[in-house]
Order: C-alpha cells, then sequence, then structure tokens
C-alpha cells in the first residue's frame, strides 16, 4: 500500500471533462445491417415448401392456408406462419428457403400485452418493416442444403452415333443417393429437387451400408421434433 | 493479511464422517441465504452460509435456478437444430459453445473447416473473451461498492457487443459459427471500427488500473484473501485463470493448440499470490492479451477463401458413430464438448465441462469458509462463474 | 430426533404490554396469512390519473435476473443505454421495487422464488414478460424443468419480444408500459388478486415442494 493507492482512484474525476457515451435517441436506433431482426417473406416467391417449418427446432413455424393463394402445381397454396413465442431467431429458416423469399428485416421492437398477438404471416400480415431493405438475407453462395447437382453421364456422340444403347447411363446407387439427398422432400415438383428420388431412397440403409451415413429421411413429413424411435435411427434396425 | 479472527474455540467441531458438527438450536450459529435474489450474487444462484458471527462457517451453493435441460434437449435435435441452442448454455460468452459443438461435430463426420473461417474463429472466440472479461471485472469491482468500474466495463463491453452485431447479426447469442465454417465474413470497415474499439478499450483499462488495482481499499480487501492452495488444482479440477493465478500455465490455447494458436504469439499469462487481487490482475491482463491477439488475428487473417466447407444436406445428415472431447479455453477455464454419436441424425449424447461448474460448486464450498459475510460476494465473483453454464 | 431446546427458544407464554398473554414459538415462521385484495382506484378520476402518472415516472425495477435475458439490463443500467433518464431504476428488494422483469425462461425452482418476489412488492406493481420464452416458451418450449406460458402464473402486463431483446427494445417496452399505467390499465395487481385461485392451482401445479404460505407478505 503507497500513496499512489490512496491517490490514483481520484483520477475518475477526469471524466467529469468527457463528452457523456449516451446514445441520445435510443428508441429509434437502427440495428447493424446484418442483425437479424423480424422476418419478411416474399409471398409471391414462396412456394409453400415447408422446409423451414422441418428446419425450426423450435417448433415455430407452422405451415397454413392463405386466403388468395390457391394450392396450385408447384405451390402448396400454404405460407409460413411464425410464433414469435417460440422463435429464437437463428436464421436456420432463412438459410435453409429454397426460393429465397424469406429474410429478415433489422426491426427488433415489438412490444404487446397479449401473448397470443405474437404469431403472425409474415408477408401476409402487414408489418411495419415488410419493406425494410436491411437485415439478414441468405448468402448467395451457401445453402445448408445440397447444392451441387450430381452429374449425369452419357455416351460420347461418337459412341452413340451408330448404336441404339441408351444415351443417358443414370446414376449409380452412391451418385443417386447423393443427388437424392439434396431433396428438401417438400413434395412439390420444384426445380432445386427431384421428389420421387427422395421416396426411393427410402430403401432401408441396410442395403446400401457404405452410404448410410447419406440415406434420405424416411418420411417427407416426418416432423423433426420430437423424434420418434422410428425416425430416430432408421439405420439402427 | 487475514482479514478474521484467528480464534477458532467457538467453532464448529467436526463429526466422525468428517461433517461439521453445526447445532443450529443452540443459538451460536445462524443460517443466511445469500441469492437467488441477491446483489452480491453472480446471477441467478444461491449460497446457504451458516455463519457464527460475521463469519461463515459453511457455505452450500444452491444451483438448479437456470436449469434448462440441454443435454437432453439436444438429444431429440438433429445436428444443425443443435447449433442454436447450444449457445444459450453460457450466456455472458456463447461462442465457446458454439465453436466446441462445432468442432466436435466436424471431428466425428471429418469435415474441415476451412482456413478463413478458422481465423474467424479465433477472432470472435478473442472478442467474446473480452466480452467475458470486461464484464467480470465490473462485477469484482461492483463486489466490493466500486460501482463506477462497471459503469466504464459496461460501456466498453457494449461497444465490443456492436461489433458483434454488425460481423454476426445479434449482441447476445451469435449464432454464428456454424458446424463446417462460420456463416459470414467480415463487413467492410470492420478493422477500422475494431482498432477504435480496441483503443477505446485499452484506455478503459488504463483508468481501470488506476482506479480498481491501485485503490487501496480494493486491495485491502482483496490482497491476501480468498487463496486457493496449487495443491487443489488437480483436486478440484480449476483450470484457466484461476488456476494461472496460482502459478500454473494452465492454457489450453497453449496447451493444445486449436484452430490458428498455433500462428500467433503469445504467452500465458501468469500470476503466483492465487489471492483475490491476483486472479483480477491476470483477468486483466489477459484481457489486454486478447486485444493483441485480434490485433494479430486481423493482421494475419486471409480475406478471401471459403467461410463453410462442402457439407452434405444438413436436413438429413447423419454422422457415423463415434465419439469426441473437444476442449477449448475460455475465460474462465478449460471449456470442452464430450459427443457421442450412434449413426443416427441426432446426436447420442453431449456432456458440456463448463469450468464454472467446478468451480462454483466444490471449490466455492471449501473457499467460502473462515472468511466474512461481506467477503462472500467478492470471492465469488472472483472464481468467474456463470450460473447458467454450471447447471445448463 | 427430539432435542431439548434451549429455553430462549422453546415455545412459551409472553404477557403482552396490554395485558394479554400469548403464546409465542420462537422457531416457526410468522406471516401474515390475509390474502390479496384489490385495490380501488381514487374517487376522483382526476386524482387517479394524478396517481397513475406519478406510478408511470417512477418504475423501479426489481434487479432479479431470473434468465438469459437479464444480461441487457446491465447496459439499460450504465451510460450507455442511461434507462435512469427514463424514471427507471433497479432496486436490490422486492419492497422498493413496483416492476418485475421476467427476464427469459423460468425453471420451475425460480418460479418460485418469483412468485415469492411478487407477491413481496407492494402495490401498484407490474410485470413485464421479456423474451419469447415468456410467451410460447420459447427456446426450451420441450424442456422437462421451465414454465412454458408465464401468463398462467403470474399477471403479464406487457411483453417484449427477442431472443433477447436489445435494450433498445426494452426502453420502447417500458415506454409503453408507461402509457399503459398512465391510461389505468396496466392491473395486473388486481388481476391477481381477483383471479388469485386459478393462479394459485397453476403455481402448485409445476411447483411440487410447495413449502411456503400460499401469500407471502
Amino acid at each position: 500500500m503507497s500513496v499512489r493507492d490512496v491517490l490514483s482512484p481520484f483520477t475518475a474525476w477526469k471524466n467529469l471533462f468527457r463528452d457523456p457515451v449516451s446514445i441520445p435517441d435510443p428508441l429509434n436506433r437502427a440495428a447493424a445491417p446484418r442483425y437479424r431482426g423480424f422476418h419478411q417473406n416474399d409471398v409471391e416467391k414462396c412456394i409453400g415448401c415447408g422446409t423451414c417449418e422441418t428446419i425450426c427446432q423450435n417448433g415455430a413455424i407452422d405451415m397454413v392456408p392463405v386466403e388468395g393463394i390457391e394450392t396450385k402445381s408447384g405451390d402448396s397454396g400454404l405460407r409460413p406462419r411464425i410464433d414469435y413465442g417460440r422463435c429464437c431467431w437463428c436464421a436456420l429458416c432463412v438459410d435453409v428457403c429454397m426460393t429465397k423469399s424469406l429474410t429478415m428485416s433489422n426491426a427488433y421492437t415489438w412490444v404487446e400485452n397479449d401473448p397470443d398477438l405474437f404469431c403472425f404471416t409474415p408477408g401476409v400480415d402487414k408489418k411495419h418493416w415488410d419493406n425494410a431493405e436491411l437485415g439478414y438475407h441468405c448468402p448467395t453462395d451457401r445453402r445448408i442444403t445440397g447444392q451441387v447437382r450430381a452429374h449425369m453421364r452419357e455416351l460420347e456422340p461418337e459412341t452413340r452415333i451408330d448404336s441404339f444403347v441408351e444415351i443417358v447411363q443414370g446414376y449409380s446407387v452412391e451418385e443417386a443417393i447423393l443427388e437424392a439427398d439434396r431433396c428438401v422432400a417438400c413434395g412439390l415438383p420444384c426445380a432445386t429437387a427431384i421428389t420421387s428420388a427422395a421416396w426411393n431412397c427410402s430403401t432401408p440403409a441396410t442395403r446400401f451400408p457404405a452410404s448410410a451415413a447419406a440415406s434420405a429421411p424416411t418420411s417427407a413429413r416426418t416432423p423433426a421434433l420430437p423424434a420418434t424411435k422410428a425416425t430416430r435411427s432408421p439405420s439402427a434396425g | 493479511m487475514a482479514l478474521y479472527t484467528p480464534d477458532r474455540s467457538q467453532y464448529p467441531a467436526k463429526k466422525a464422517d468428517g461433517t461439521l458438527d453445526i447445532d443450529l438450536a443452540s443459538g451460536k450459529y445462524l443460517k443466511l441465504w445469500q441469492g437467488p435474489n441477491h446483489p452480491g450474487i453472480t446471477g441467478n444462484m444461491s449460497v446457504e452460509l451458516t455463519v457464527c458471527g460475521d463469519e461463515v462457517v459453511e457455505g452450500k451453493t444452491h444451483v438448479g435456478y437456470l436449469h434448462r435441460g440441454f443435454e437432453k434437449l439436444m438429444e431429440r435435435r438433429s445436428f444443425i437444430q443443435c447449433f442454436p441452442i447450444v449457445c444459450r448454455i453460457c450466456v455472458p460468452e456463447p461462442d465457446f459453445n458454439e465453436y466446441c459443438y462445432a468442432a466436435a461435430v466436424e471431428d466425428l463426420s471429418g469435415i474441415q473447416s476451412p482456413e478463413r473461417a478458422n481465423w474467424m474463429r479465433a477472432l470472435i472466440l478473442e472478442m467474446g473473451r473480452i466480452n467475458s472479461y470486461l464484464m467480470y471485472l465490473g462485477g469484482q469491482a461492483g463486489a466490493l461498492g466500486l460501482g463506477v468500474i462497471g459503469q466504464w466495463t459496461t460501456y466498453a463491453r457494449d461497444l465490443m457487443l456492436d461489433r458483434f452485431e454488425e460481423m454476426t447479426g445479434a449482441r447476445i447469442y451469435h449464432m454464428f459459427i456454424l458446424p463446417g465454417g462460420v456463416r459470414d465474413g467480415l463487413p467492410d470497415g470492420f478493422d477500422q471500427r475494431m482498432e477504435e474499439t480496441l483503443r477505446e478499450i485499452e484506455s478503459t483499462m488504463k483508468d481501470v488500473h488506476d482506479v480498481m488495482f491501485h485503490n487501496a481499499v480494493f486491495k485491502k480487501r482483496t490482497v491476501g484473501q480468498g487463496v486457493i492452495d496449487p495443491a487443489w488444482l488437480d483436486q478440484y479440477g480449476v483450470t484457466g485463470p484461476n488456476a494461472r493465478a496460482a502459478g500454473v500455465a494452465k492454457d489450453v490455447r497453449r496447451d493444445q493448440p486449436y484452430l490458428v494458436y498455433r500462428e500467433l504469439e503469445f504467452e500465458p499469462v501468469i500470476g503466483h499470490d492465487s489471492d483475490i487481487y491476483t486472479r483480477s490482475d491476470v483477468r486483466r491482463r489477459d484481457l489486454l492479451m486478447s486485444v493483441d491477439l485480434i490485433r494479430q488475428i486481423l493482421a494475419k487473417m486471409p480475406r478471401s477463401g471459403p467461410l463453410i466447407a462442402d457439407m452434405p444436406s444438413m436436413l438429413h445428415w447423419k454422422i457415423p458413430r463415434g465419439e469426441t472431447y473437444v476442449r477449448g479455453e475460455c475465460s474462465r477455464g478449460e471449456y470442452g464438448y464430450y459427443l457421442v454419436t450412434d449413426g443416427s441424425g441426432f446426436p447420442r449424447r453431449v456432456n458440456v465441462r463448463g469450468p464454472s461448474y467446478t468451480h462454483a460448486m466444490a471449490l466455492l464450498e471449501r473457499m467460502i469458509v473462515n472468511i466474512n459475510i461481506s467477503d462472500v460476494a467478492a470471492l465469488m465473483v472472483s472464481l468467474h462463474t456463470y450460473p447458467p453454464e454450471i447447471e445448463r | 430426533m427430539e432435542q431439548e431446546l434451549k429455553p430462549e427458544l422453546q415455545i412459551r407464554k409472553v404477557k403482552g404490554p396490554d395485558g394479554v398473554e400469548f403464546e409465542v414459538e420462537p422457531l416457526r415462521d410468522y406471516y401474515c396469512e390475509a390474502l390479496p385484495t384489490v385495490q380501488h382506484g381514487a374517487y376522483i378520476q382526476i386524482v387517479e390519473d394524478f396517481f397513475n402518472w406519478a406510478r408511470s415516472h417512477s418504475l423501479w425495477i426489481l434487479g432479479f435476473g431470473t434468465g438469459c435475458g437479464a444480461i441487457e439490463m446491465r447496459p439499460l443500467m450504465t451510460p450507455r443505454f442511461d434507462a435512469y433518464r427514463y424514471g427507471i431504476q433497479w432496486r436490490p428488494t422486492p419492497r422498493q421495487a413496483n416492476l418485475l422483469v421476467i427476464s427469459g425462461y423460468l425453471s420451475v425452482k425460480t418460479l418460485k422464488r418469483a412468485i415469492r418476489a411478487y407477491e413481496q412488492m407492494q402495490s401498484p406493481k407490474y410485470v413485464v414478460g421479456l423474451g419469447s420464452c415468456t410467451i410460447n416458451g420459447g427456446m426450451y418450449w420441450d424442456s422437462y424443468n421451465t414454465i412454458k406460458r408465464l401468463d398462467d402464473y403470474m399477471p403479464v402486463d406487457l411483453y417484449i419480444v427477442g431472443c433477447m431483446p436489445r435494450p433498445e427494445a426494452l426502453l420502447a417496452g417500458f415506454e409503453d408500459l408507461k402509457k399503459l399505467i398512465r391510461a389505468g390499465k396496466a392491473e395486473g395487481a388486481n388481476q391477481y388478486a381477483e383471479k388469485f385461485d386459478w393462479y394459485k392451482s397453476n403455481q402448485k401445479r409445476v411447483i411440487h415442494d410447495w413449502d411456503m404460505p400460499d401469500y407471502s407478505w
């Protein structure tokens, strides 16, 4: 203990001459451009595939029918309804969105006195952040579902010009499983996947033990949570 | 400099089985609950104190106020679905959970995260470490009545949270370190803003050094108080700054380098007296070392390249059978994830080894004996434990 | 095991200053057994409005961090966001506070303490639920140890959504709470008194080791 120990704390007084660090108007402060705030959905682009519903670990997303959107080929007519009493803003739904219609704005303030009001269908229920430009969007170069399409081999033109052998040679088992792995099993014929491939791929993994790790889910609409014994370990039995 | 009376004549005798013979009805002892709703507690936990006069003769840690059953919850979430939930395990420093979980999953699935992602991860972990230490310093000073330190460090921490926000898109739970890589690169102009923040933090730390570490009151109440005997380190599983303050250079970053720590220049910060003052000082110097590490990382990290490895579709991602233990050095000690997989799409078992558990339960109960009631808060804070991580 | 108590701890008869003899049990917790009652407003509306205006300008928050959200309270208390300029401050004890902020999930063990803290607060008192967890379970919707809807256990005046809400959102929430108080709509304490049995039965359904009085003042 020295004289310095007694006097040194008084240097705190120098802050009297400093500018205040308080944010003058915290109520209107914009979040960072990448901020993962409240959801937006482009209902025109959305096809209602339900992948966001599948990946949400909190069961916050339900696909609900929406007035004015018809069920037609390539569109289930359902749109995601998000329960903010469950959401954790992890943005997996944005990352996984097949059409990139689901995004996040950087709005973050929503206060209600009724807990049931926090369920909303983005894009359908009008909210003040619907047209916000900034926020989290799925980056173009990355998705958490498989992206690269397995190349299908064909006969060389020189060979096929004078033969009746099938030109398209099809996939090997491993390639077919890899290709089916891209499928999100939405049940809609869409550009990103061939639904039937996923169904065919539900053959027991024991048939293809080498690629058991990459086999597709057993059922398209099995909810991911809570997992039943059957869906948890299809390869165990 | 012991502040308690060495007279132990009125102290409880020990029974044959080693427990204390405390007769509450004798009127000599008093039960005191410190927590969970108490300003002198590190969070939502409590300590049941038995006091004799103003001196603690026995302390029992009570936790479970924040138990959410993470390890069970993760067993029924697929590997990608576990990723948002792990960071909730430790609120003030969530990134280590994300990193350890991602590293464990990568280890078992044989995925290599790209070079650039590793640098990004190291950057995030060091930023998180600074946040955690800043919070600690505020708490340590606050427990001894120096409220102003908390005001400064929380401001500095808030600047760091702003950097986190612009980089990861969230303030507290960043959910940025995906299995396989990271979500995004650095935003434009990040380096410059980071440098300004680091300068601000350094100037704050200079003030903290003057006001907190050269403070007669703080010294009087912390020097020689709450000593961890170096012999206890292995017995109680003490790691991190608590061990380094006792003179043992335990630092996973150096002992078993992960990410890019092999390429960075640093020396573990060591103290020798192992009391509250030394532990605070070790953390302060460790914080300044993290500032230096961040500068090194920003200077050396590659600015282009992939941020995430080629991953299988995470919707039906299955990981072969196996088990692994991944460790990292967080601001409180060794953080570890033990992951067992059974070839399905869900983890079979996830066990989190958080340093707070060992420090706050066994060690605190041992150390809390014979100290003054008013020093309990300072002692608890000096072990640097986070209740959400104790009970998960 | 029965043991002989010291004389000063034994049950004994005491003669009060007014001459009445009563029995004292030194080891028993004494508490008021009266249940909460509905507090009516002032007879004149303008007086009640004045009271409400005054109440809205002194939100004293109980410094009890029940969950993750408590971490965003620290920036609020400190110069950067400085909630004190909005008439909001933190108090260490429930007796001095009138706003209980349930900061996120509540495990069953904390719920018990939160109820005690809430009941010990002076009327008029308000509850703000912070984060998704208080609304519908949030992150821990399938956890065995947390409650899912705070609404069932104590009257909540306001919810702030987010996981966790930013300090700015919290401030916006407190500003909204002030508006509710000024409009006389924040009647949580009265609601608790009116539906006391309902709240108690909900609370006792999840708290199995109920070893405290039904209403702890």
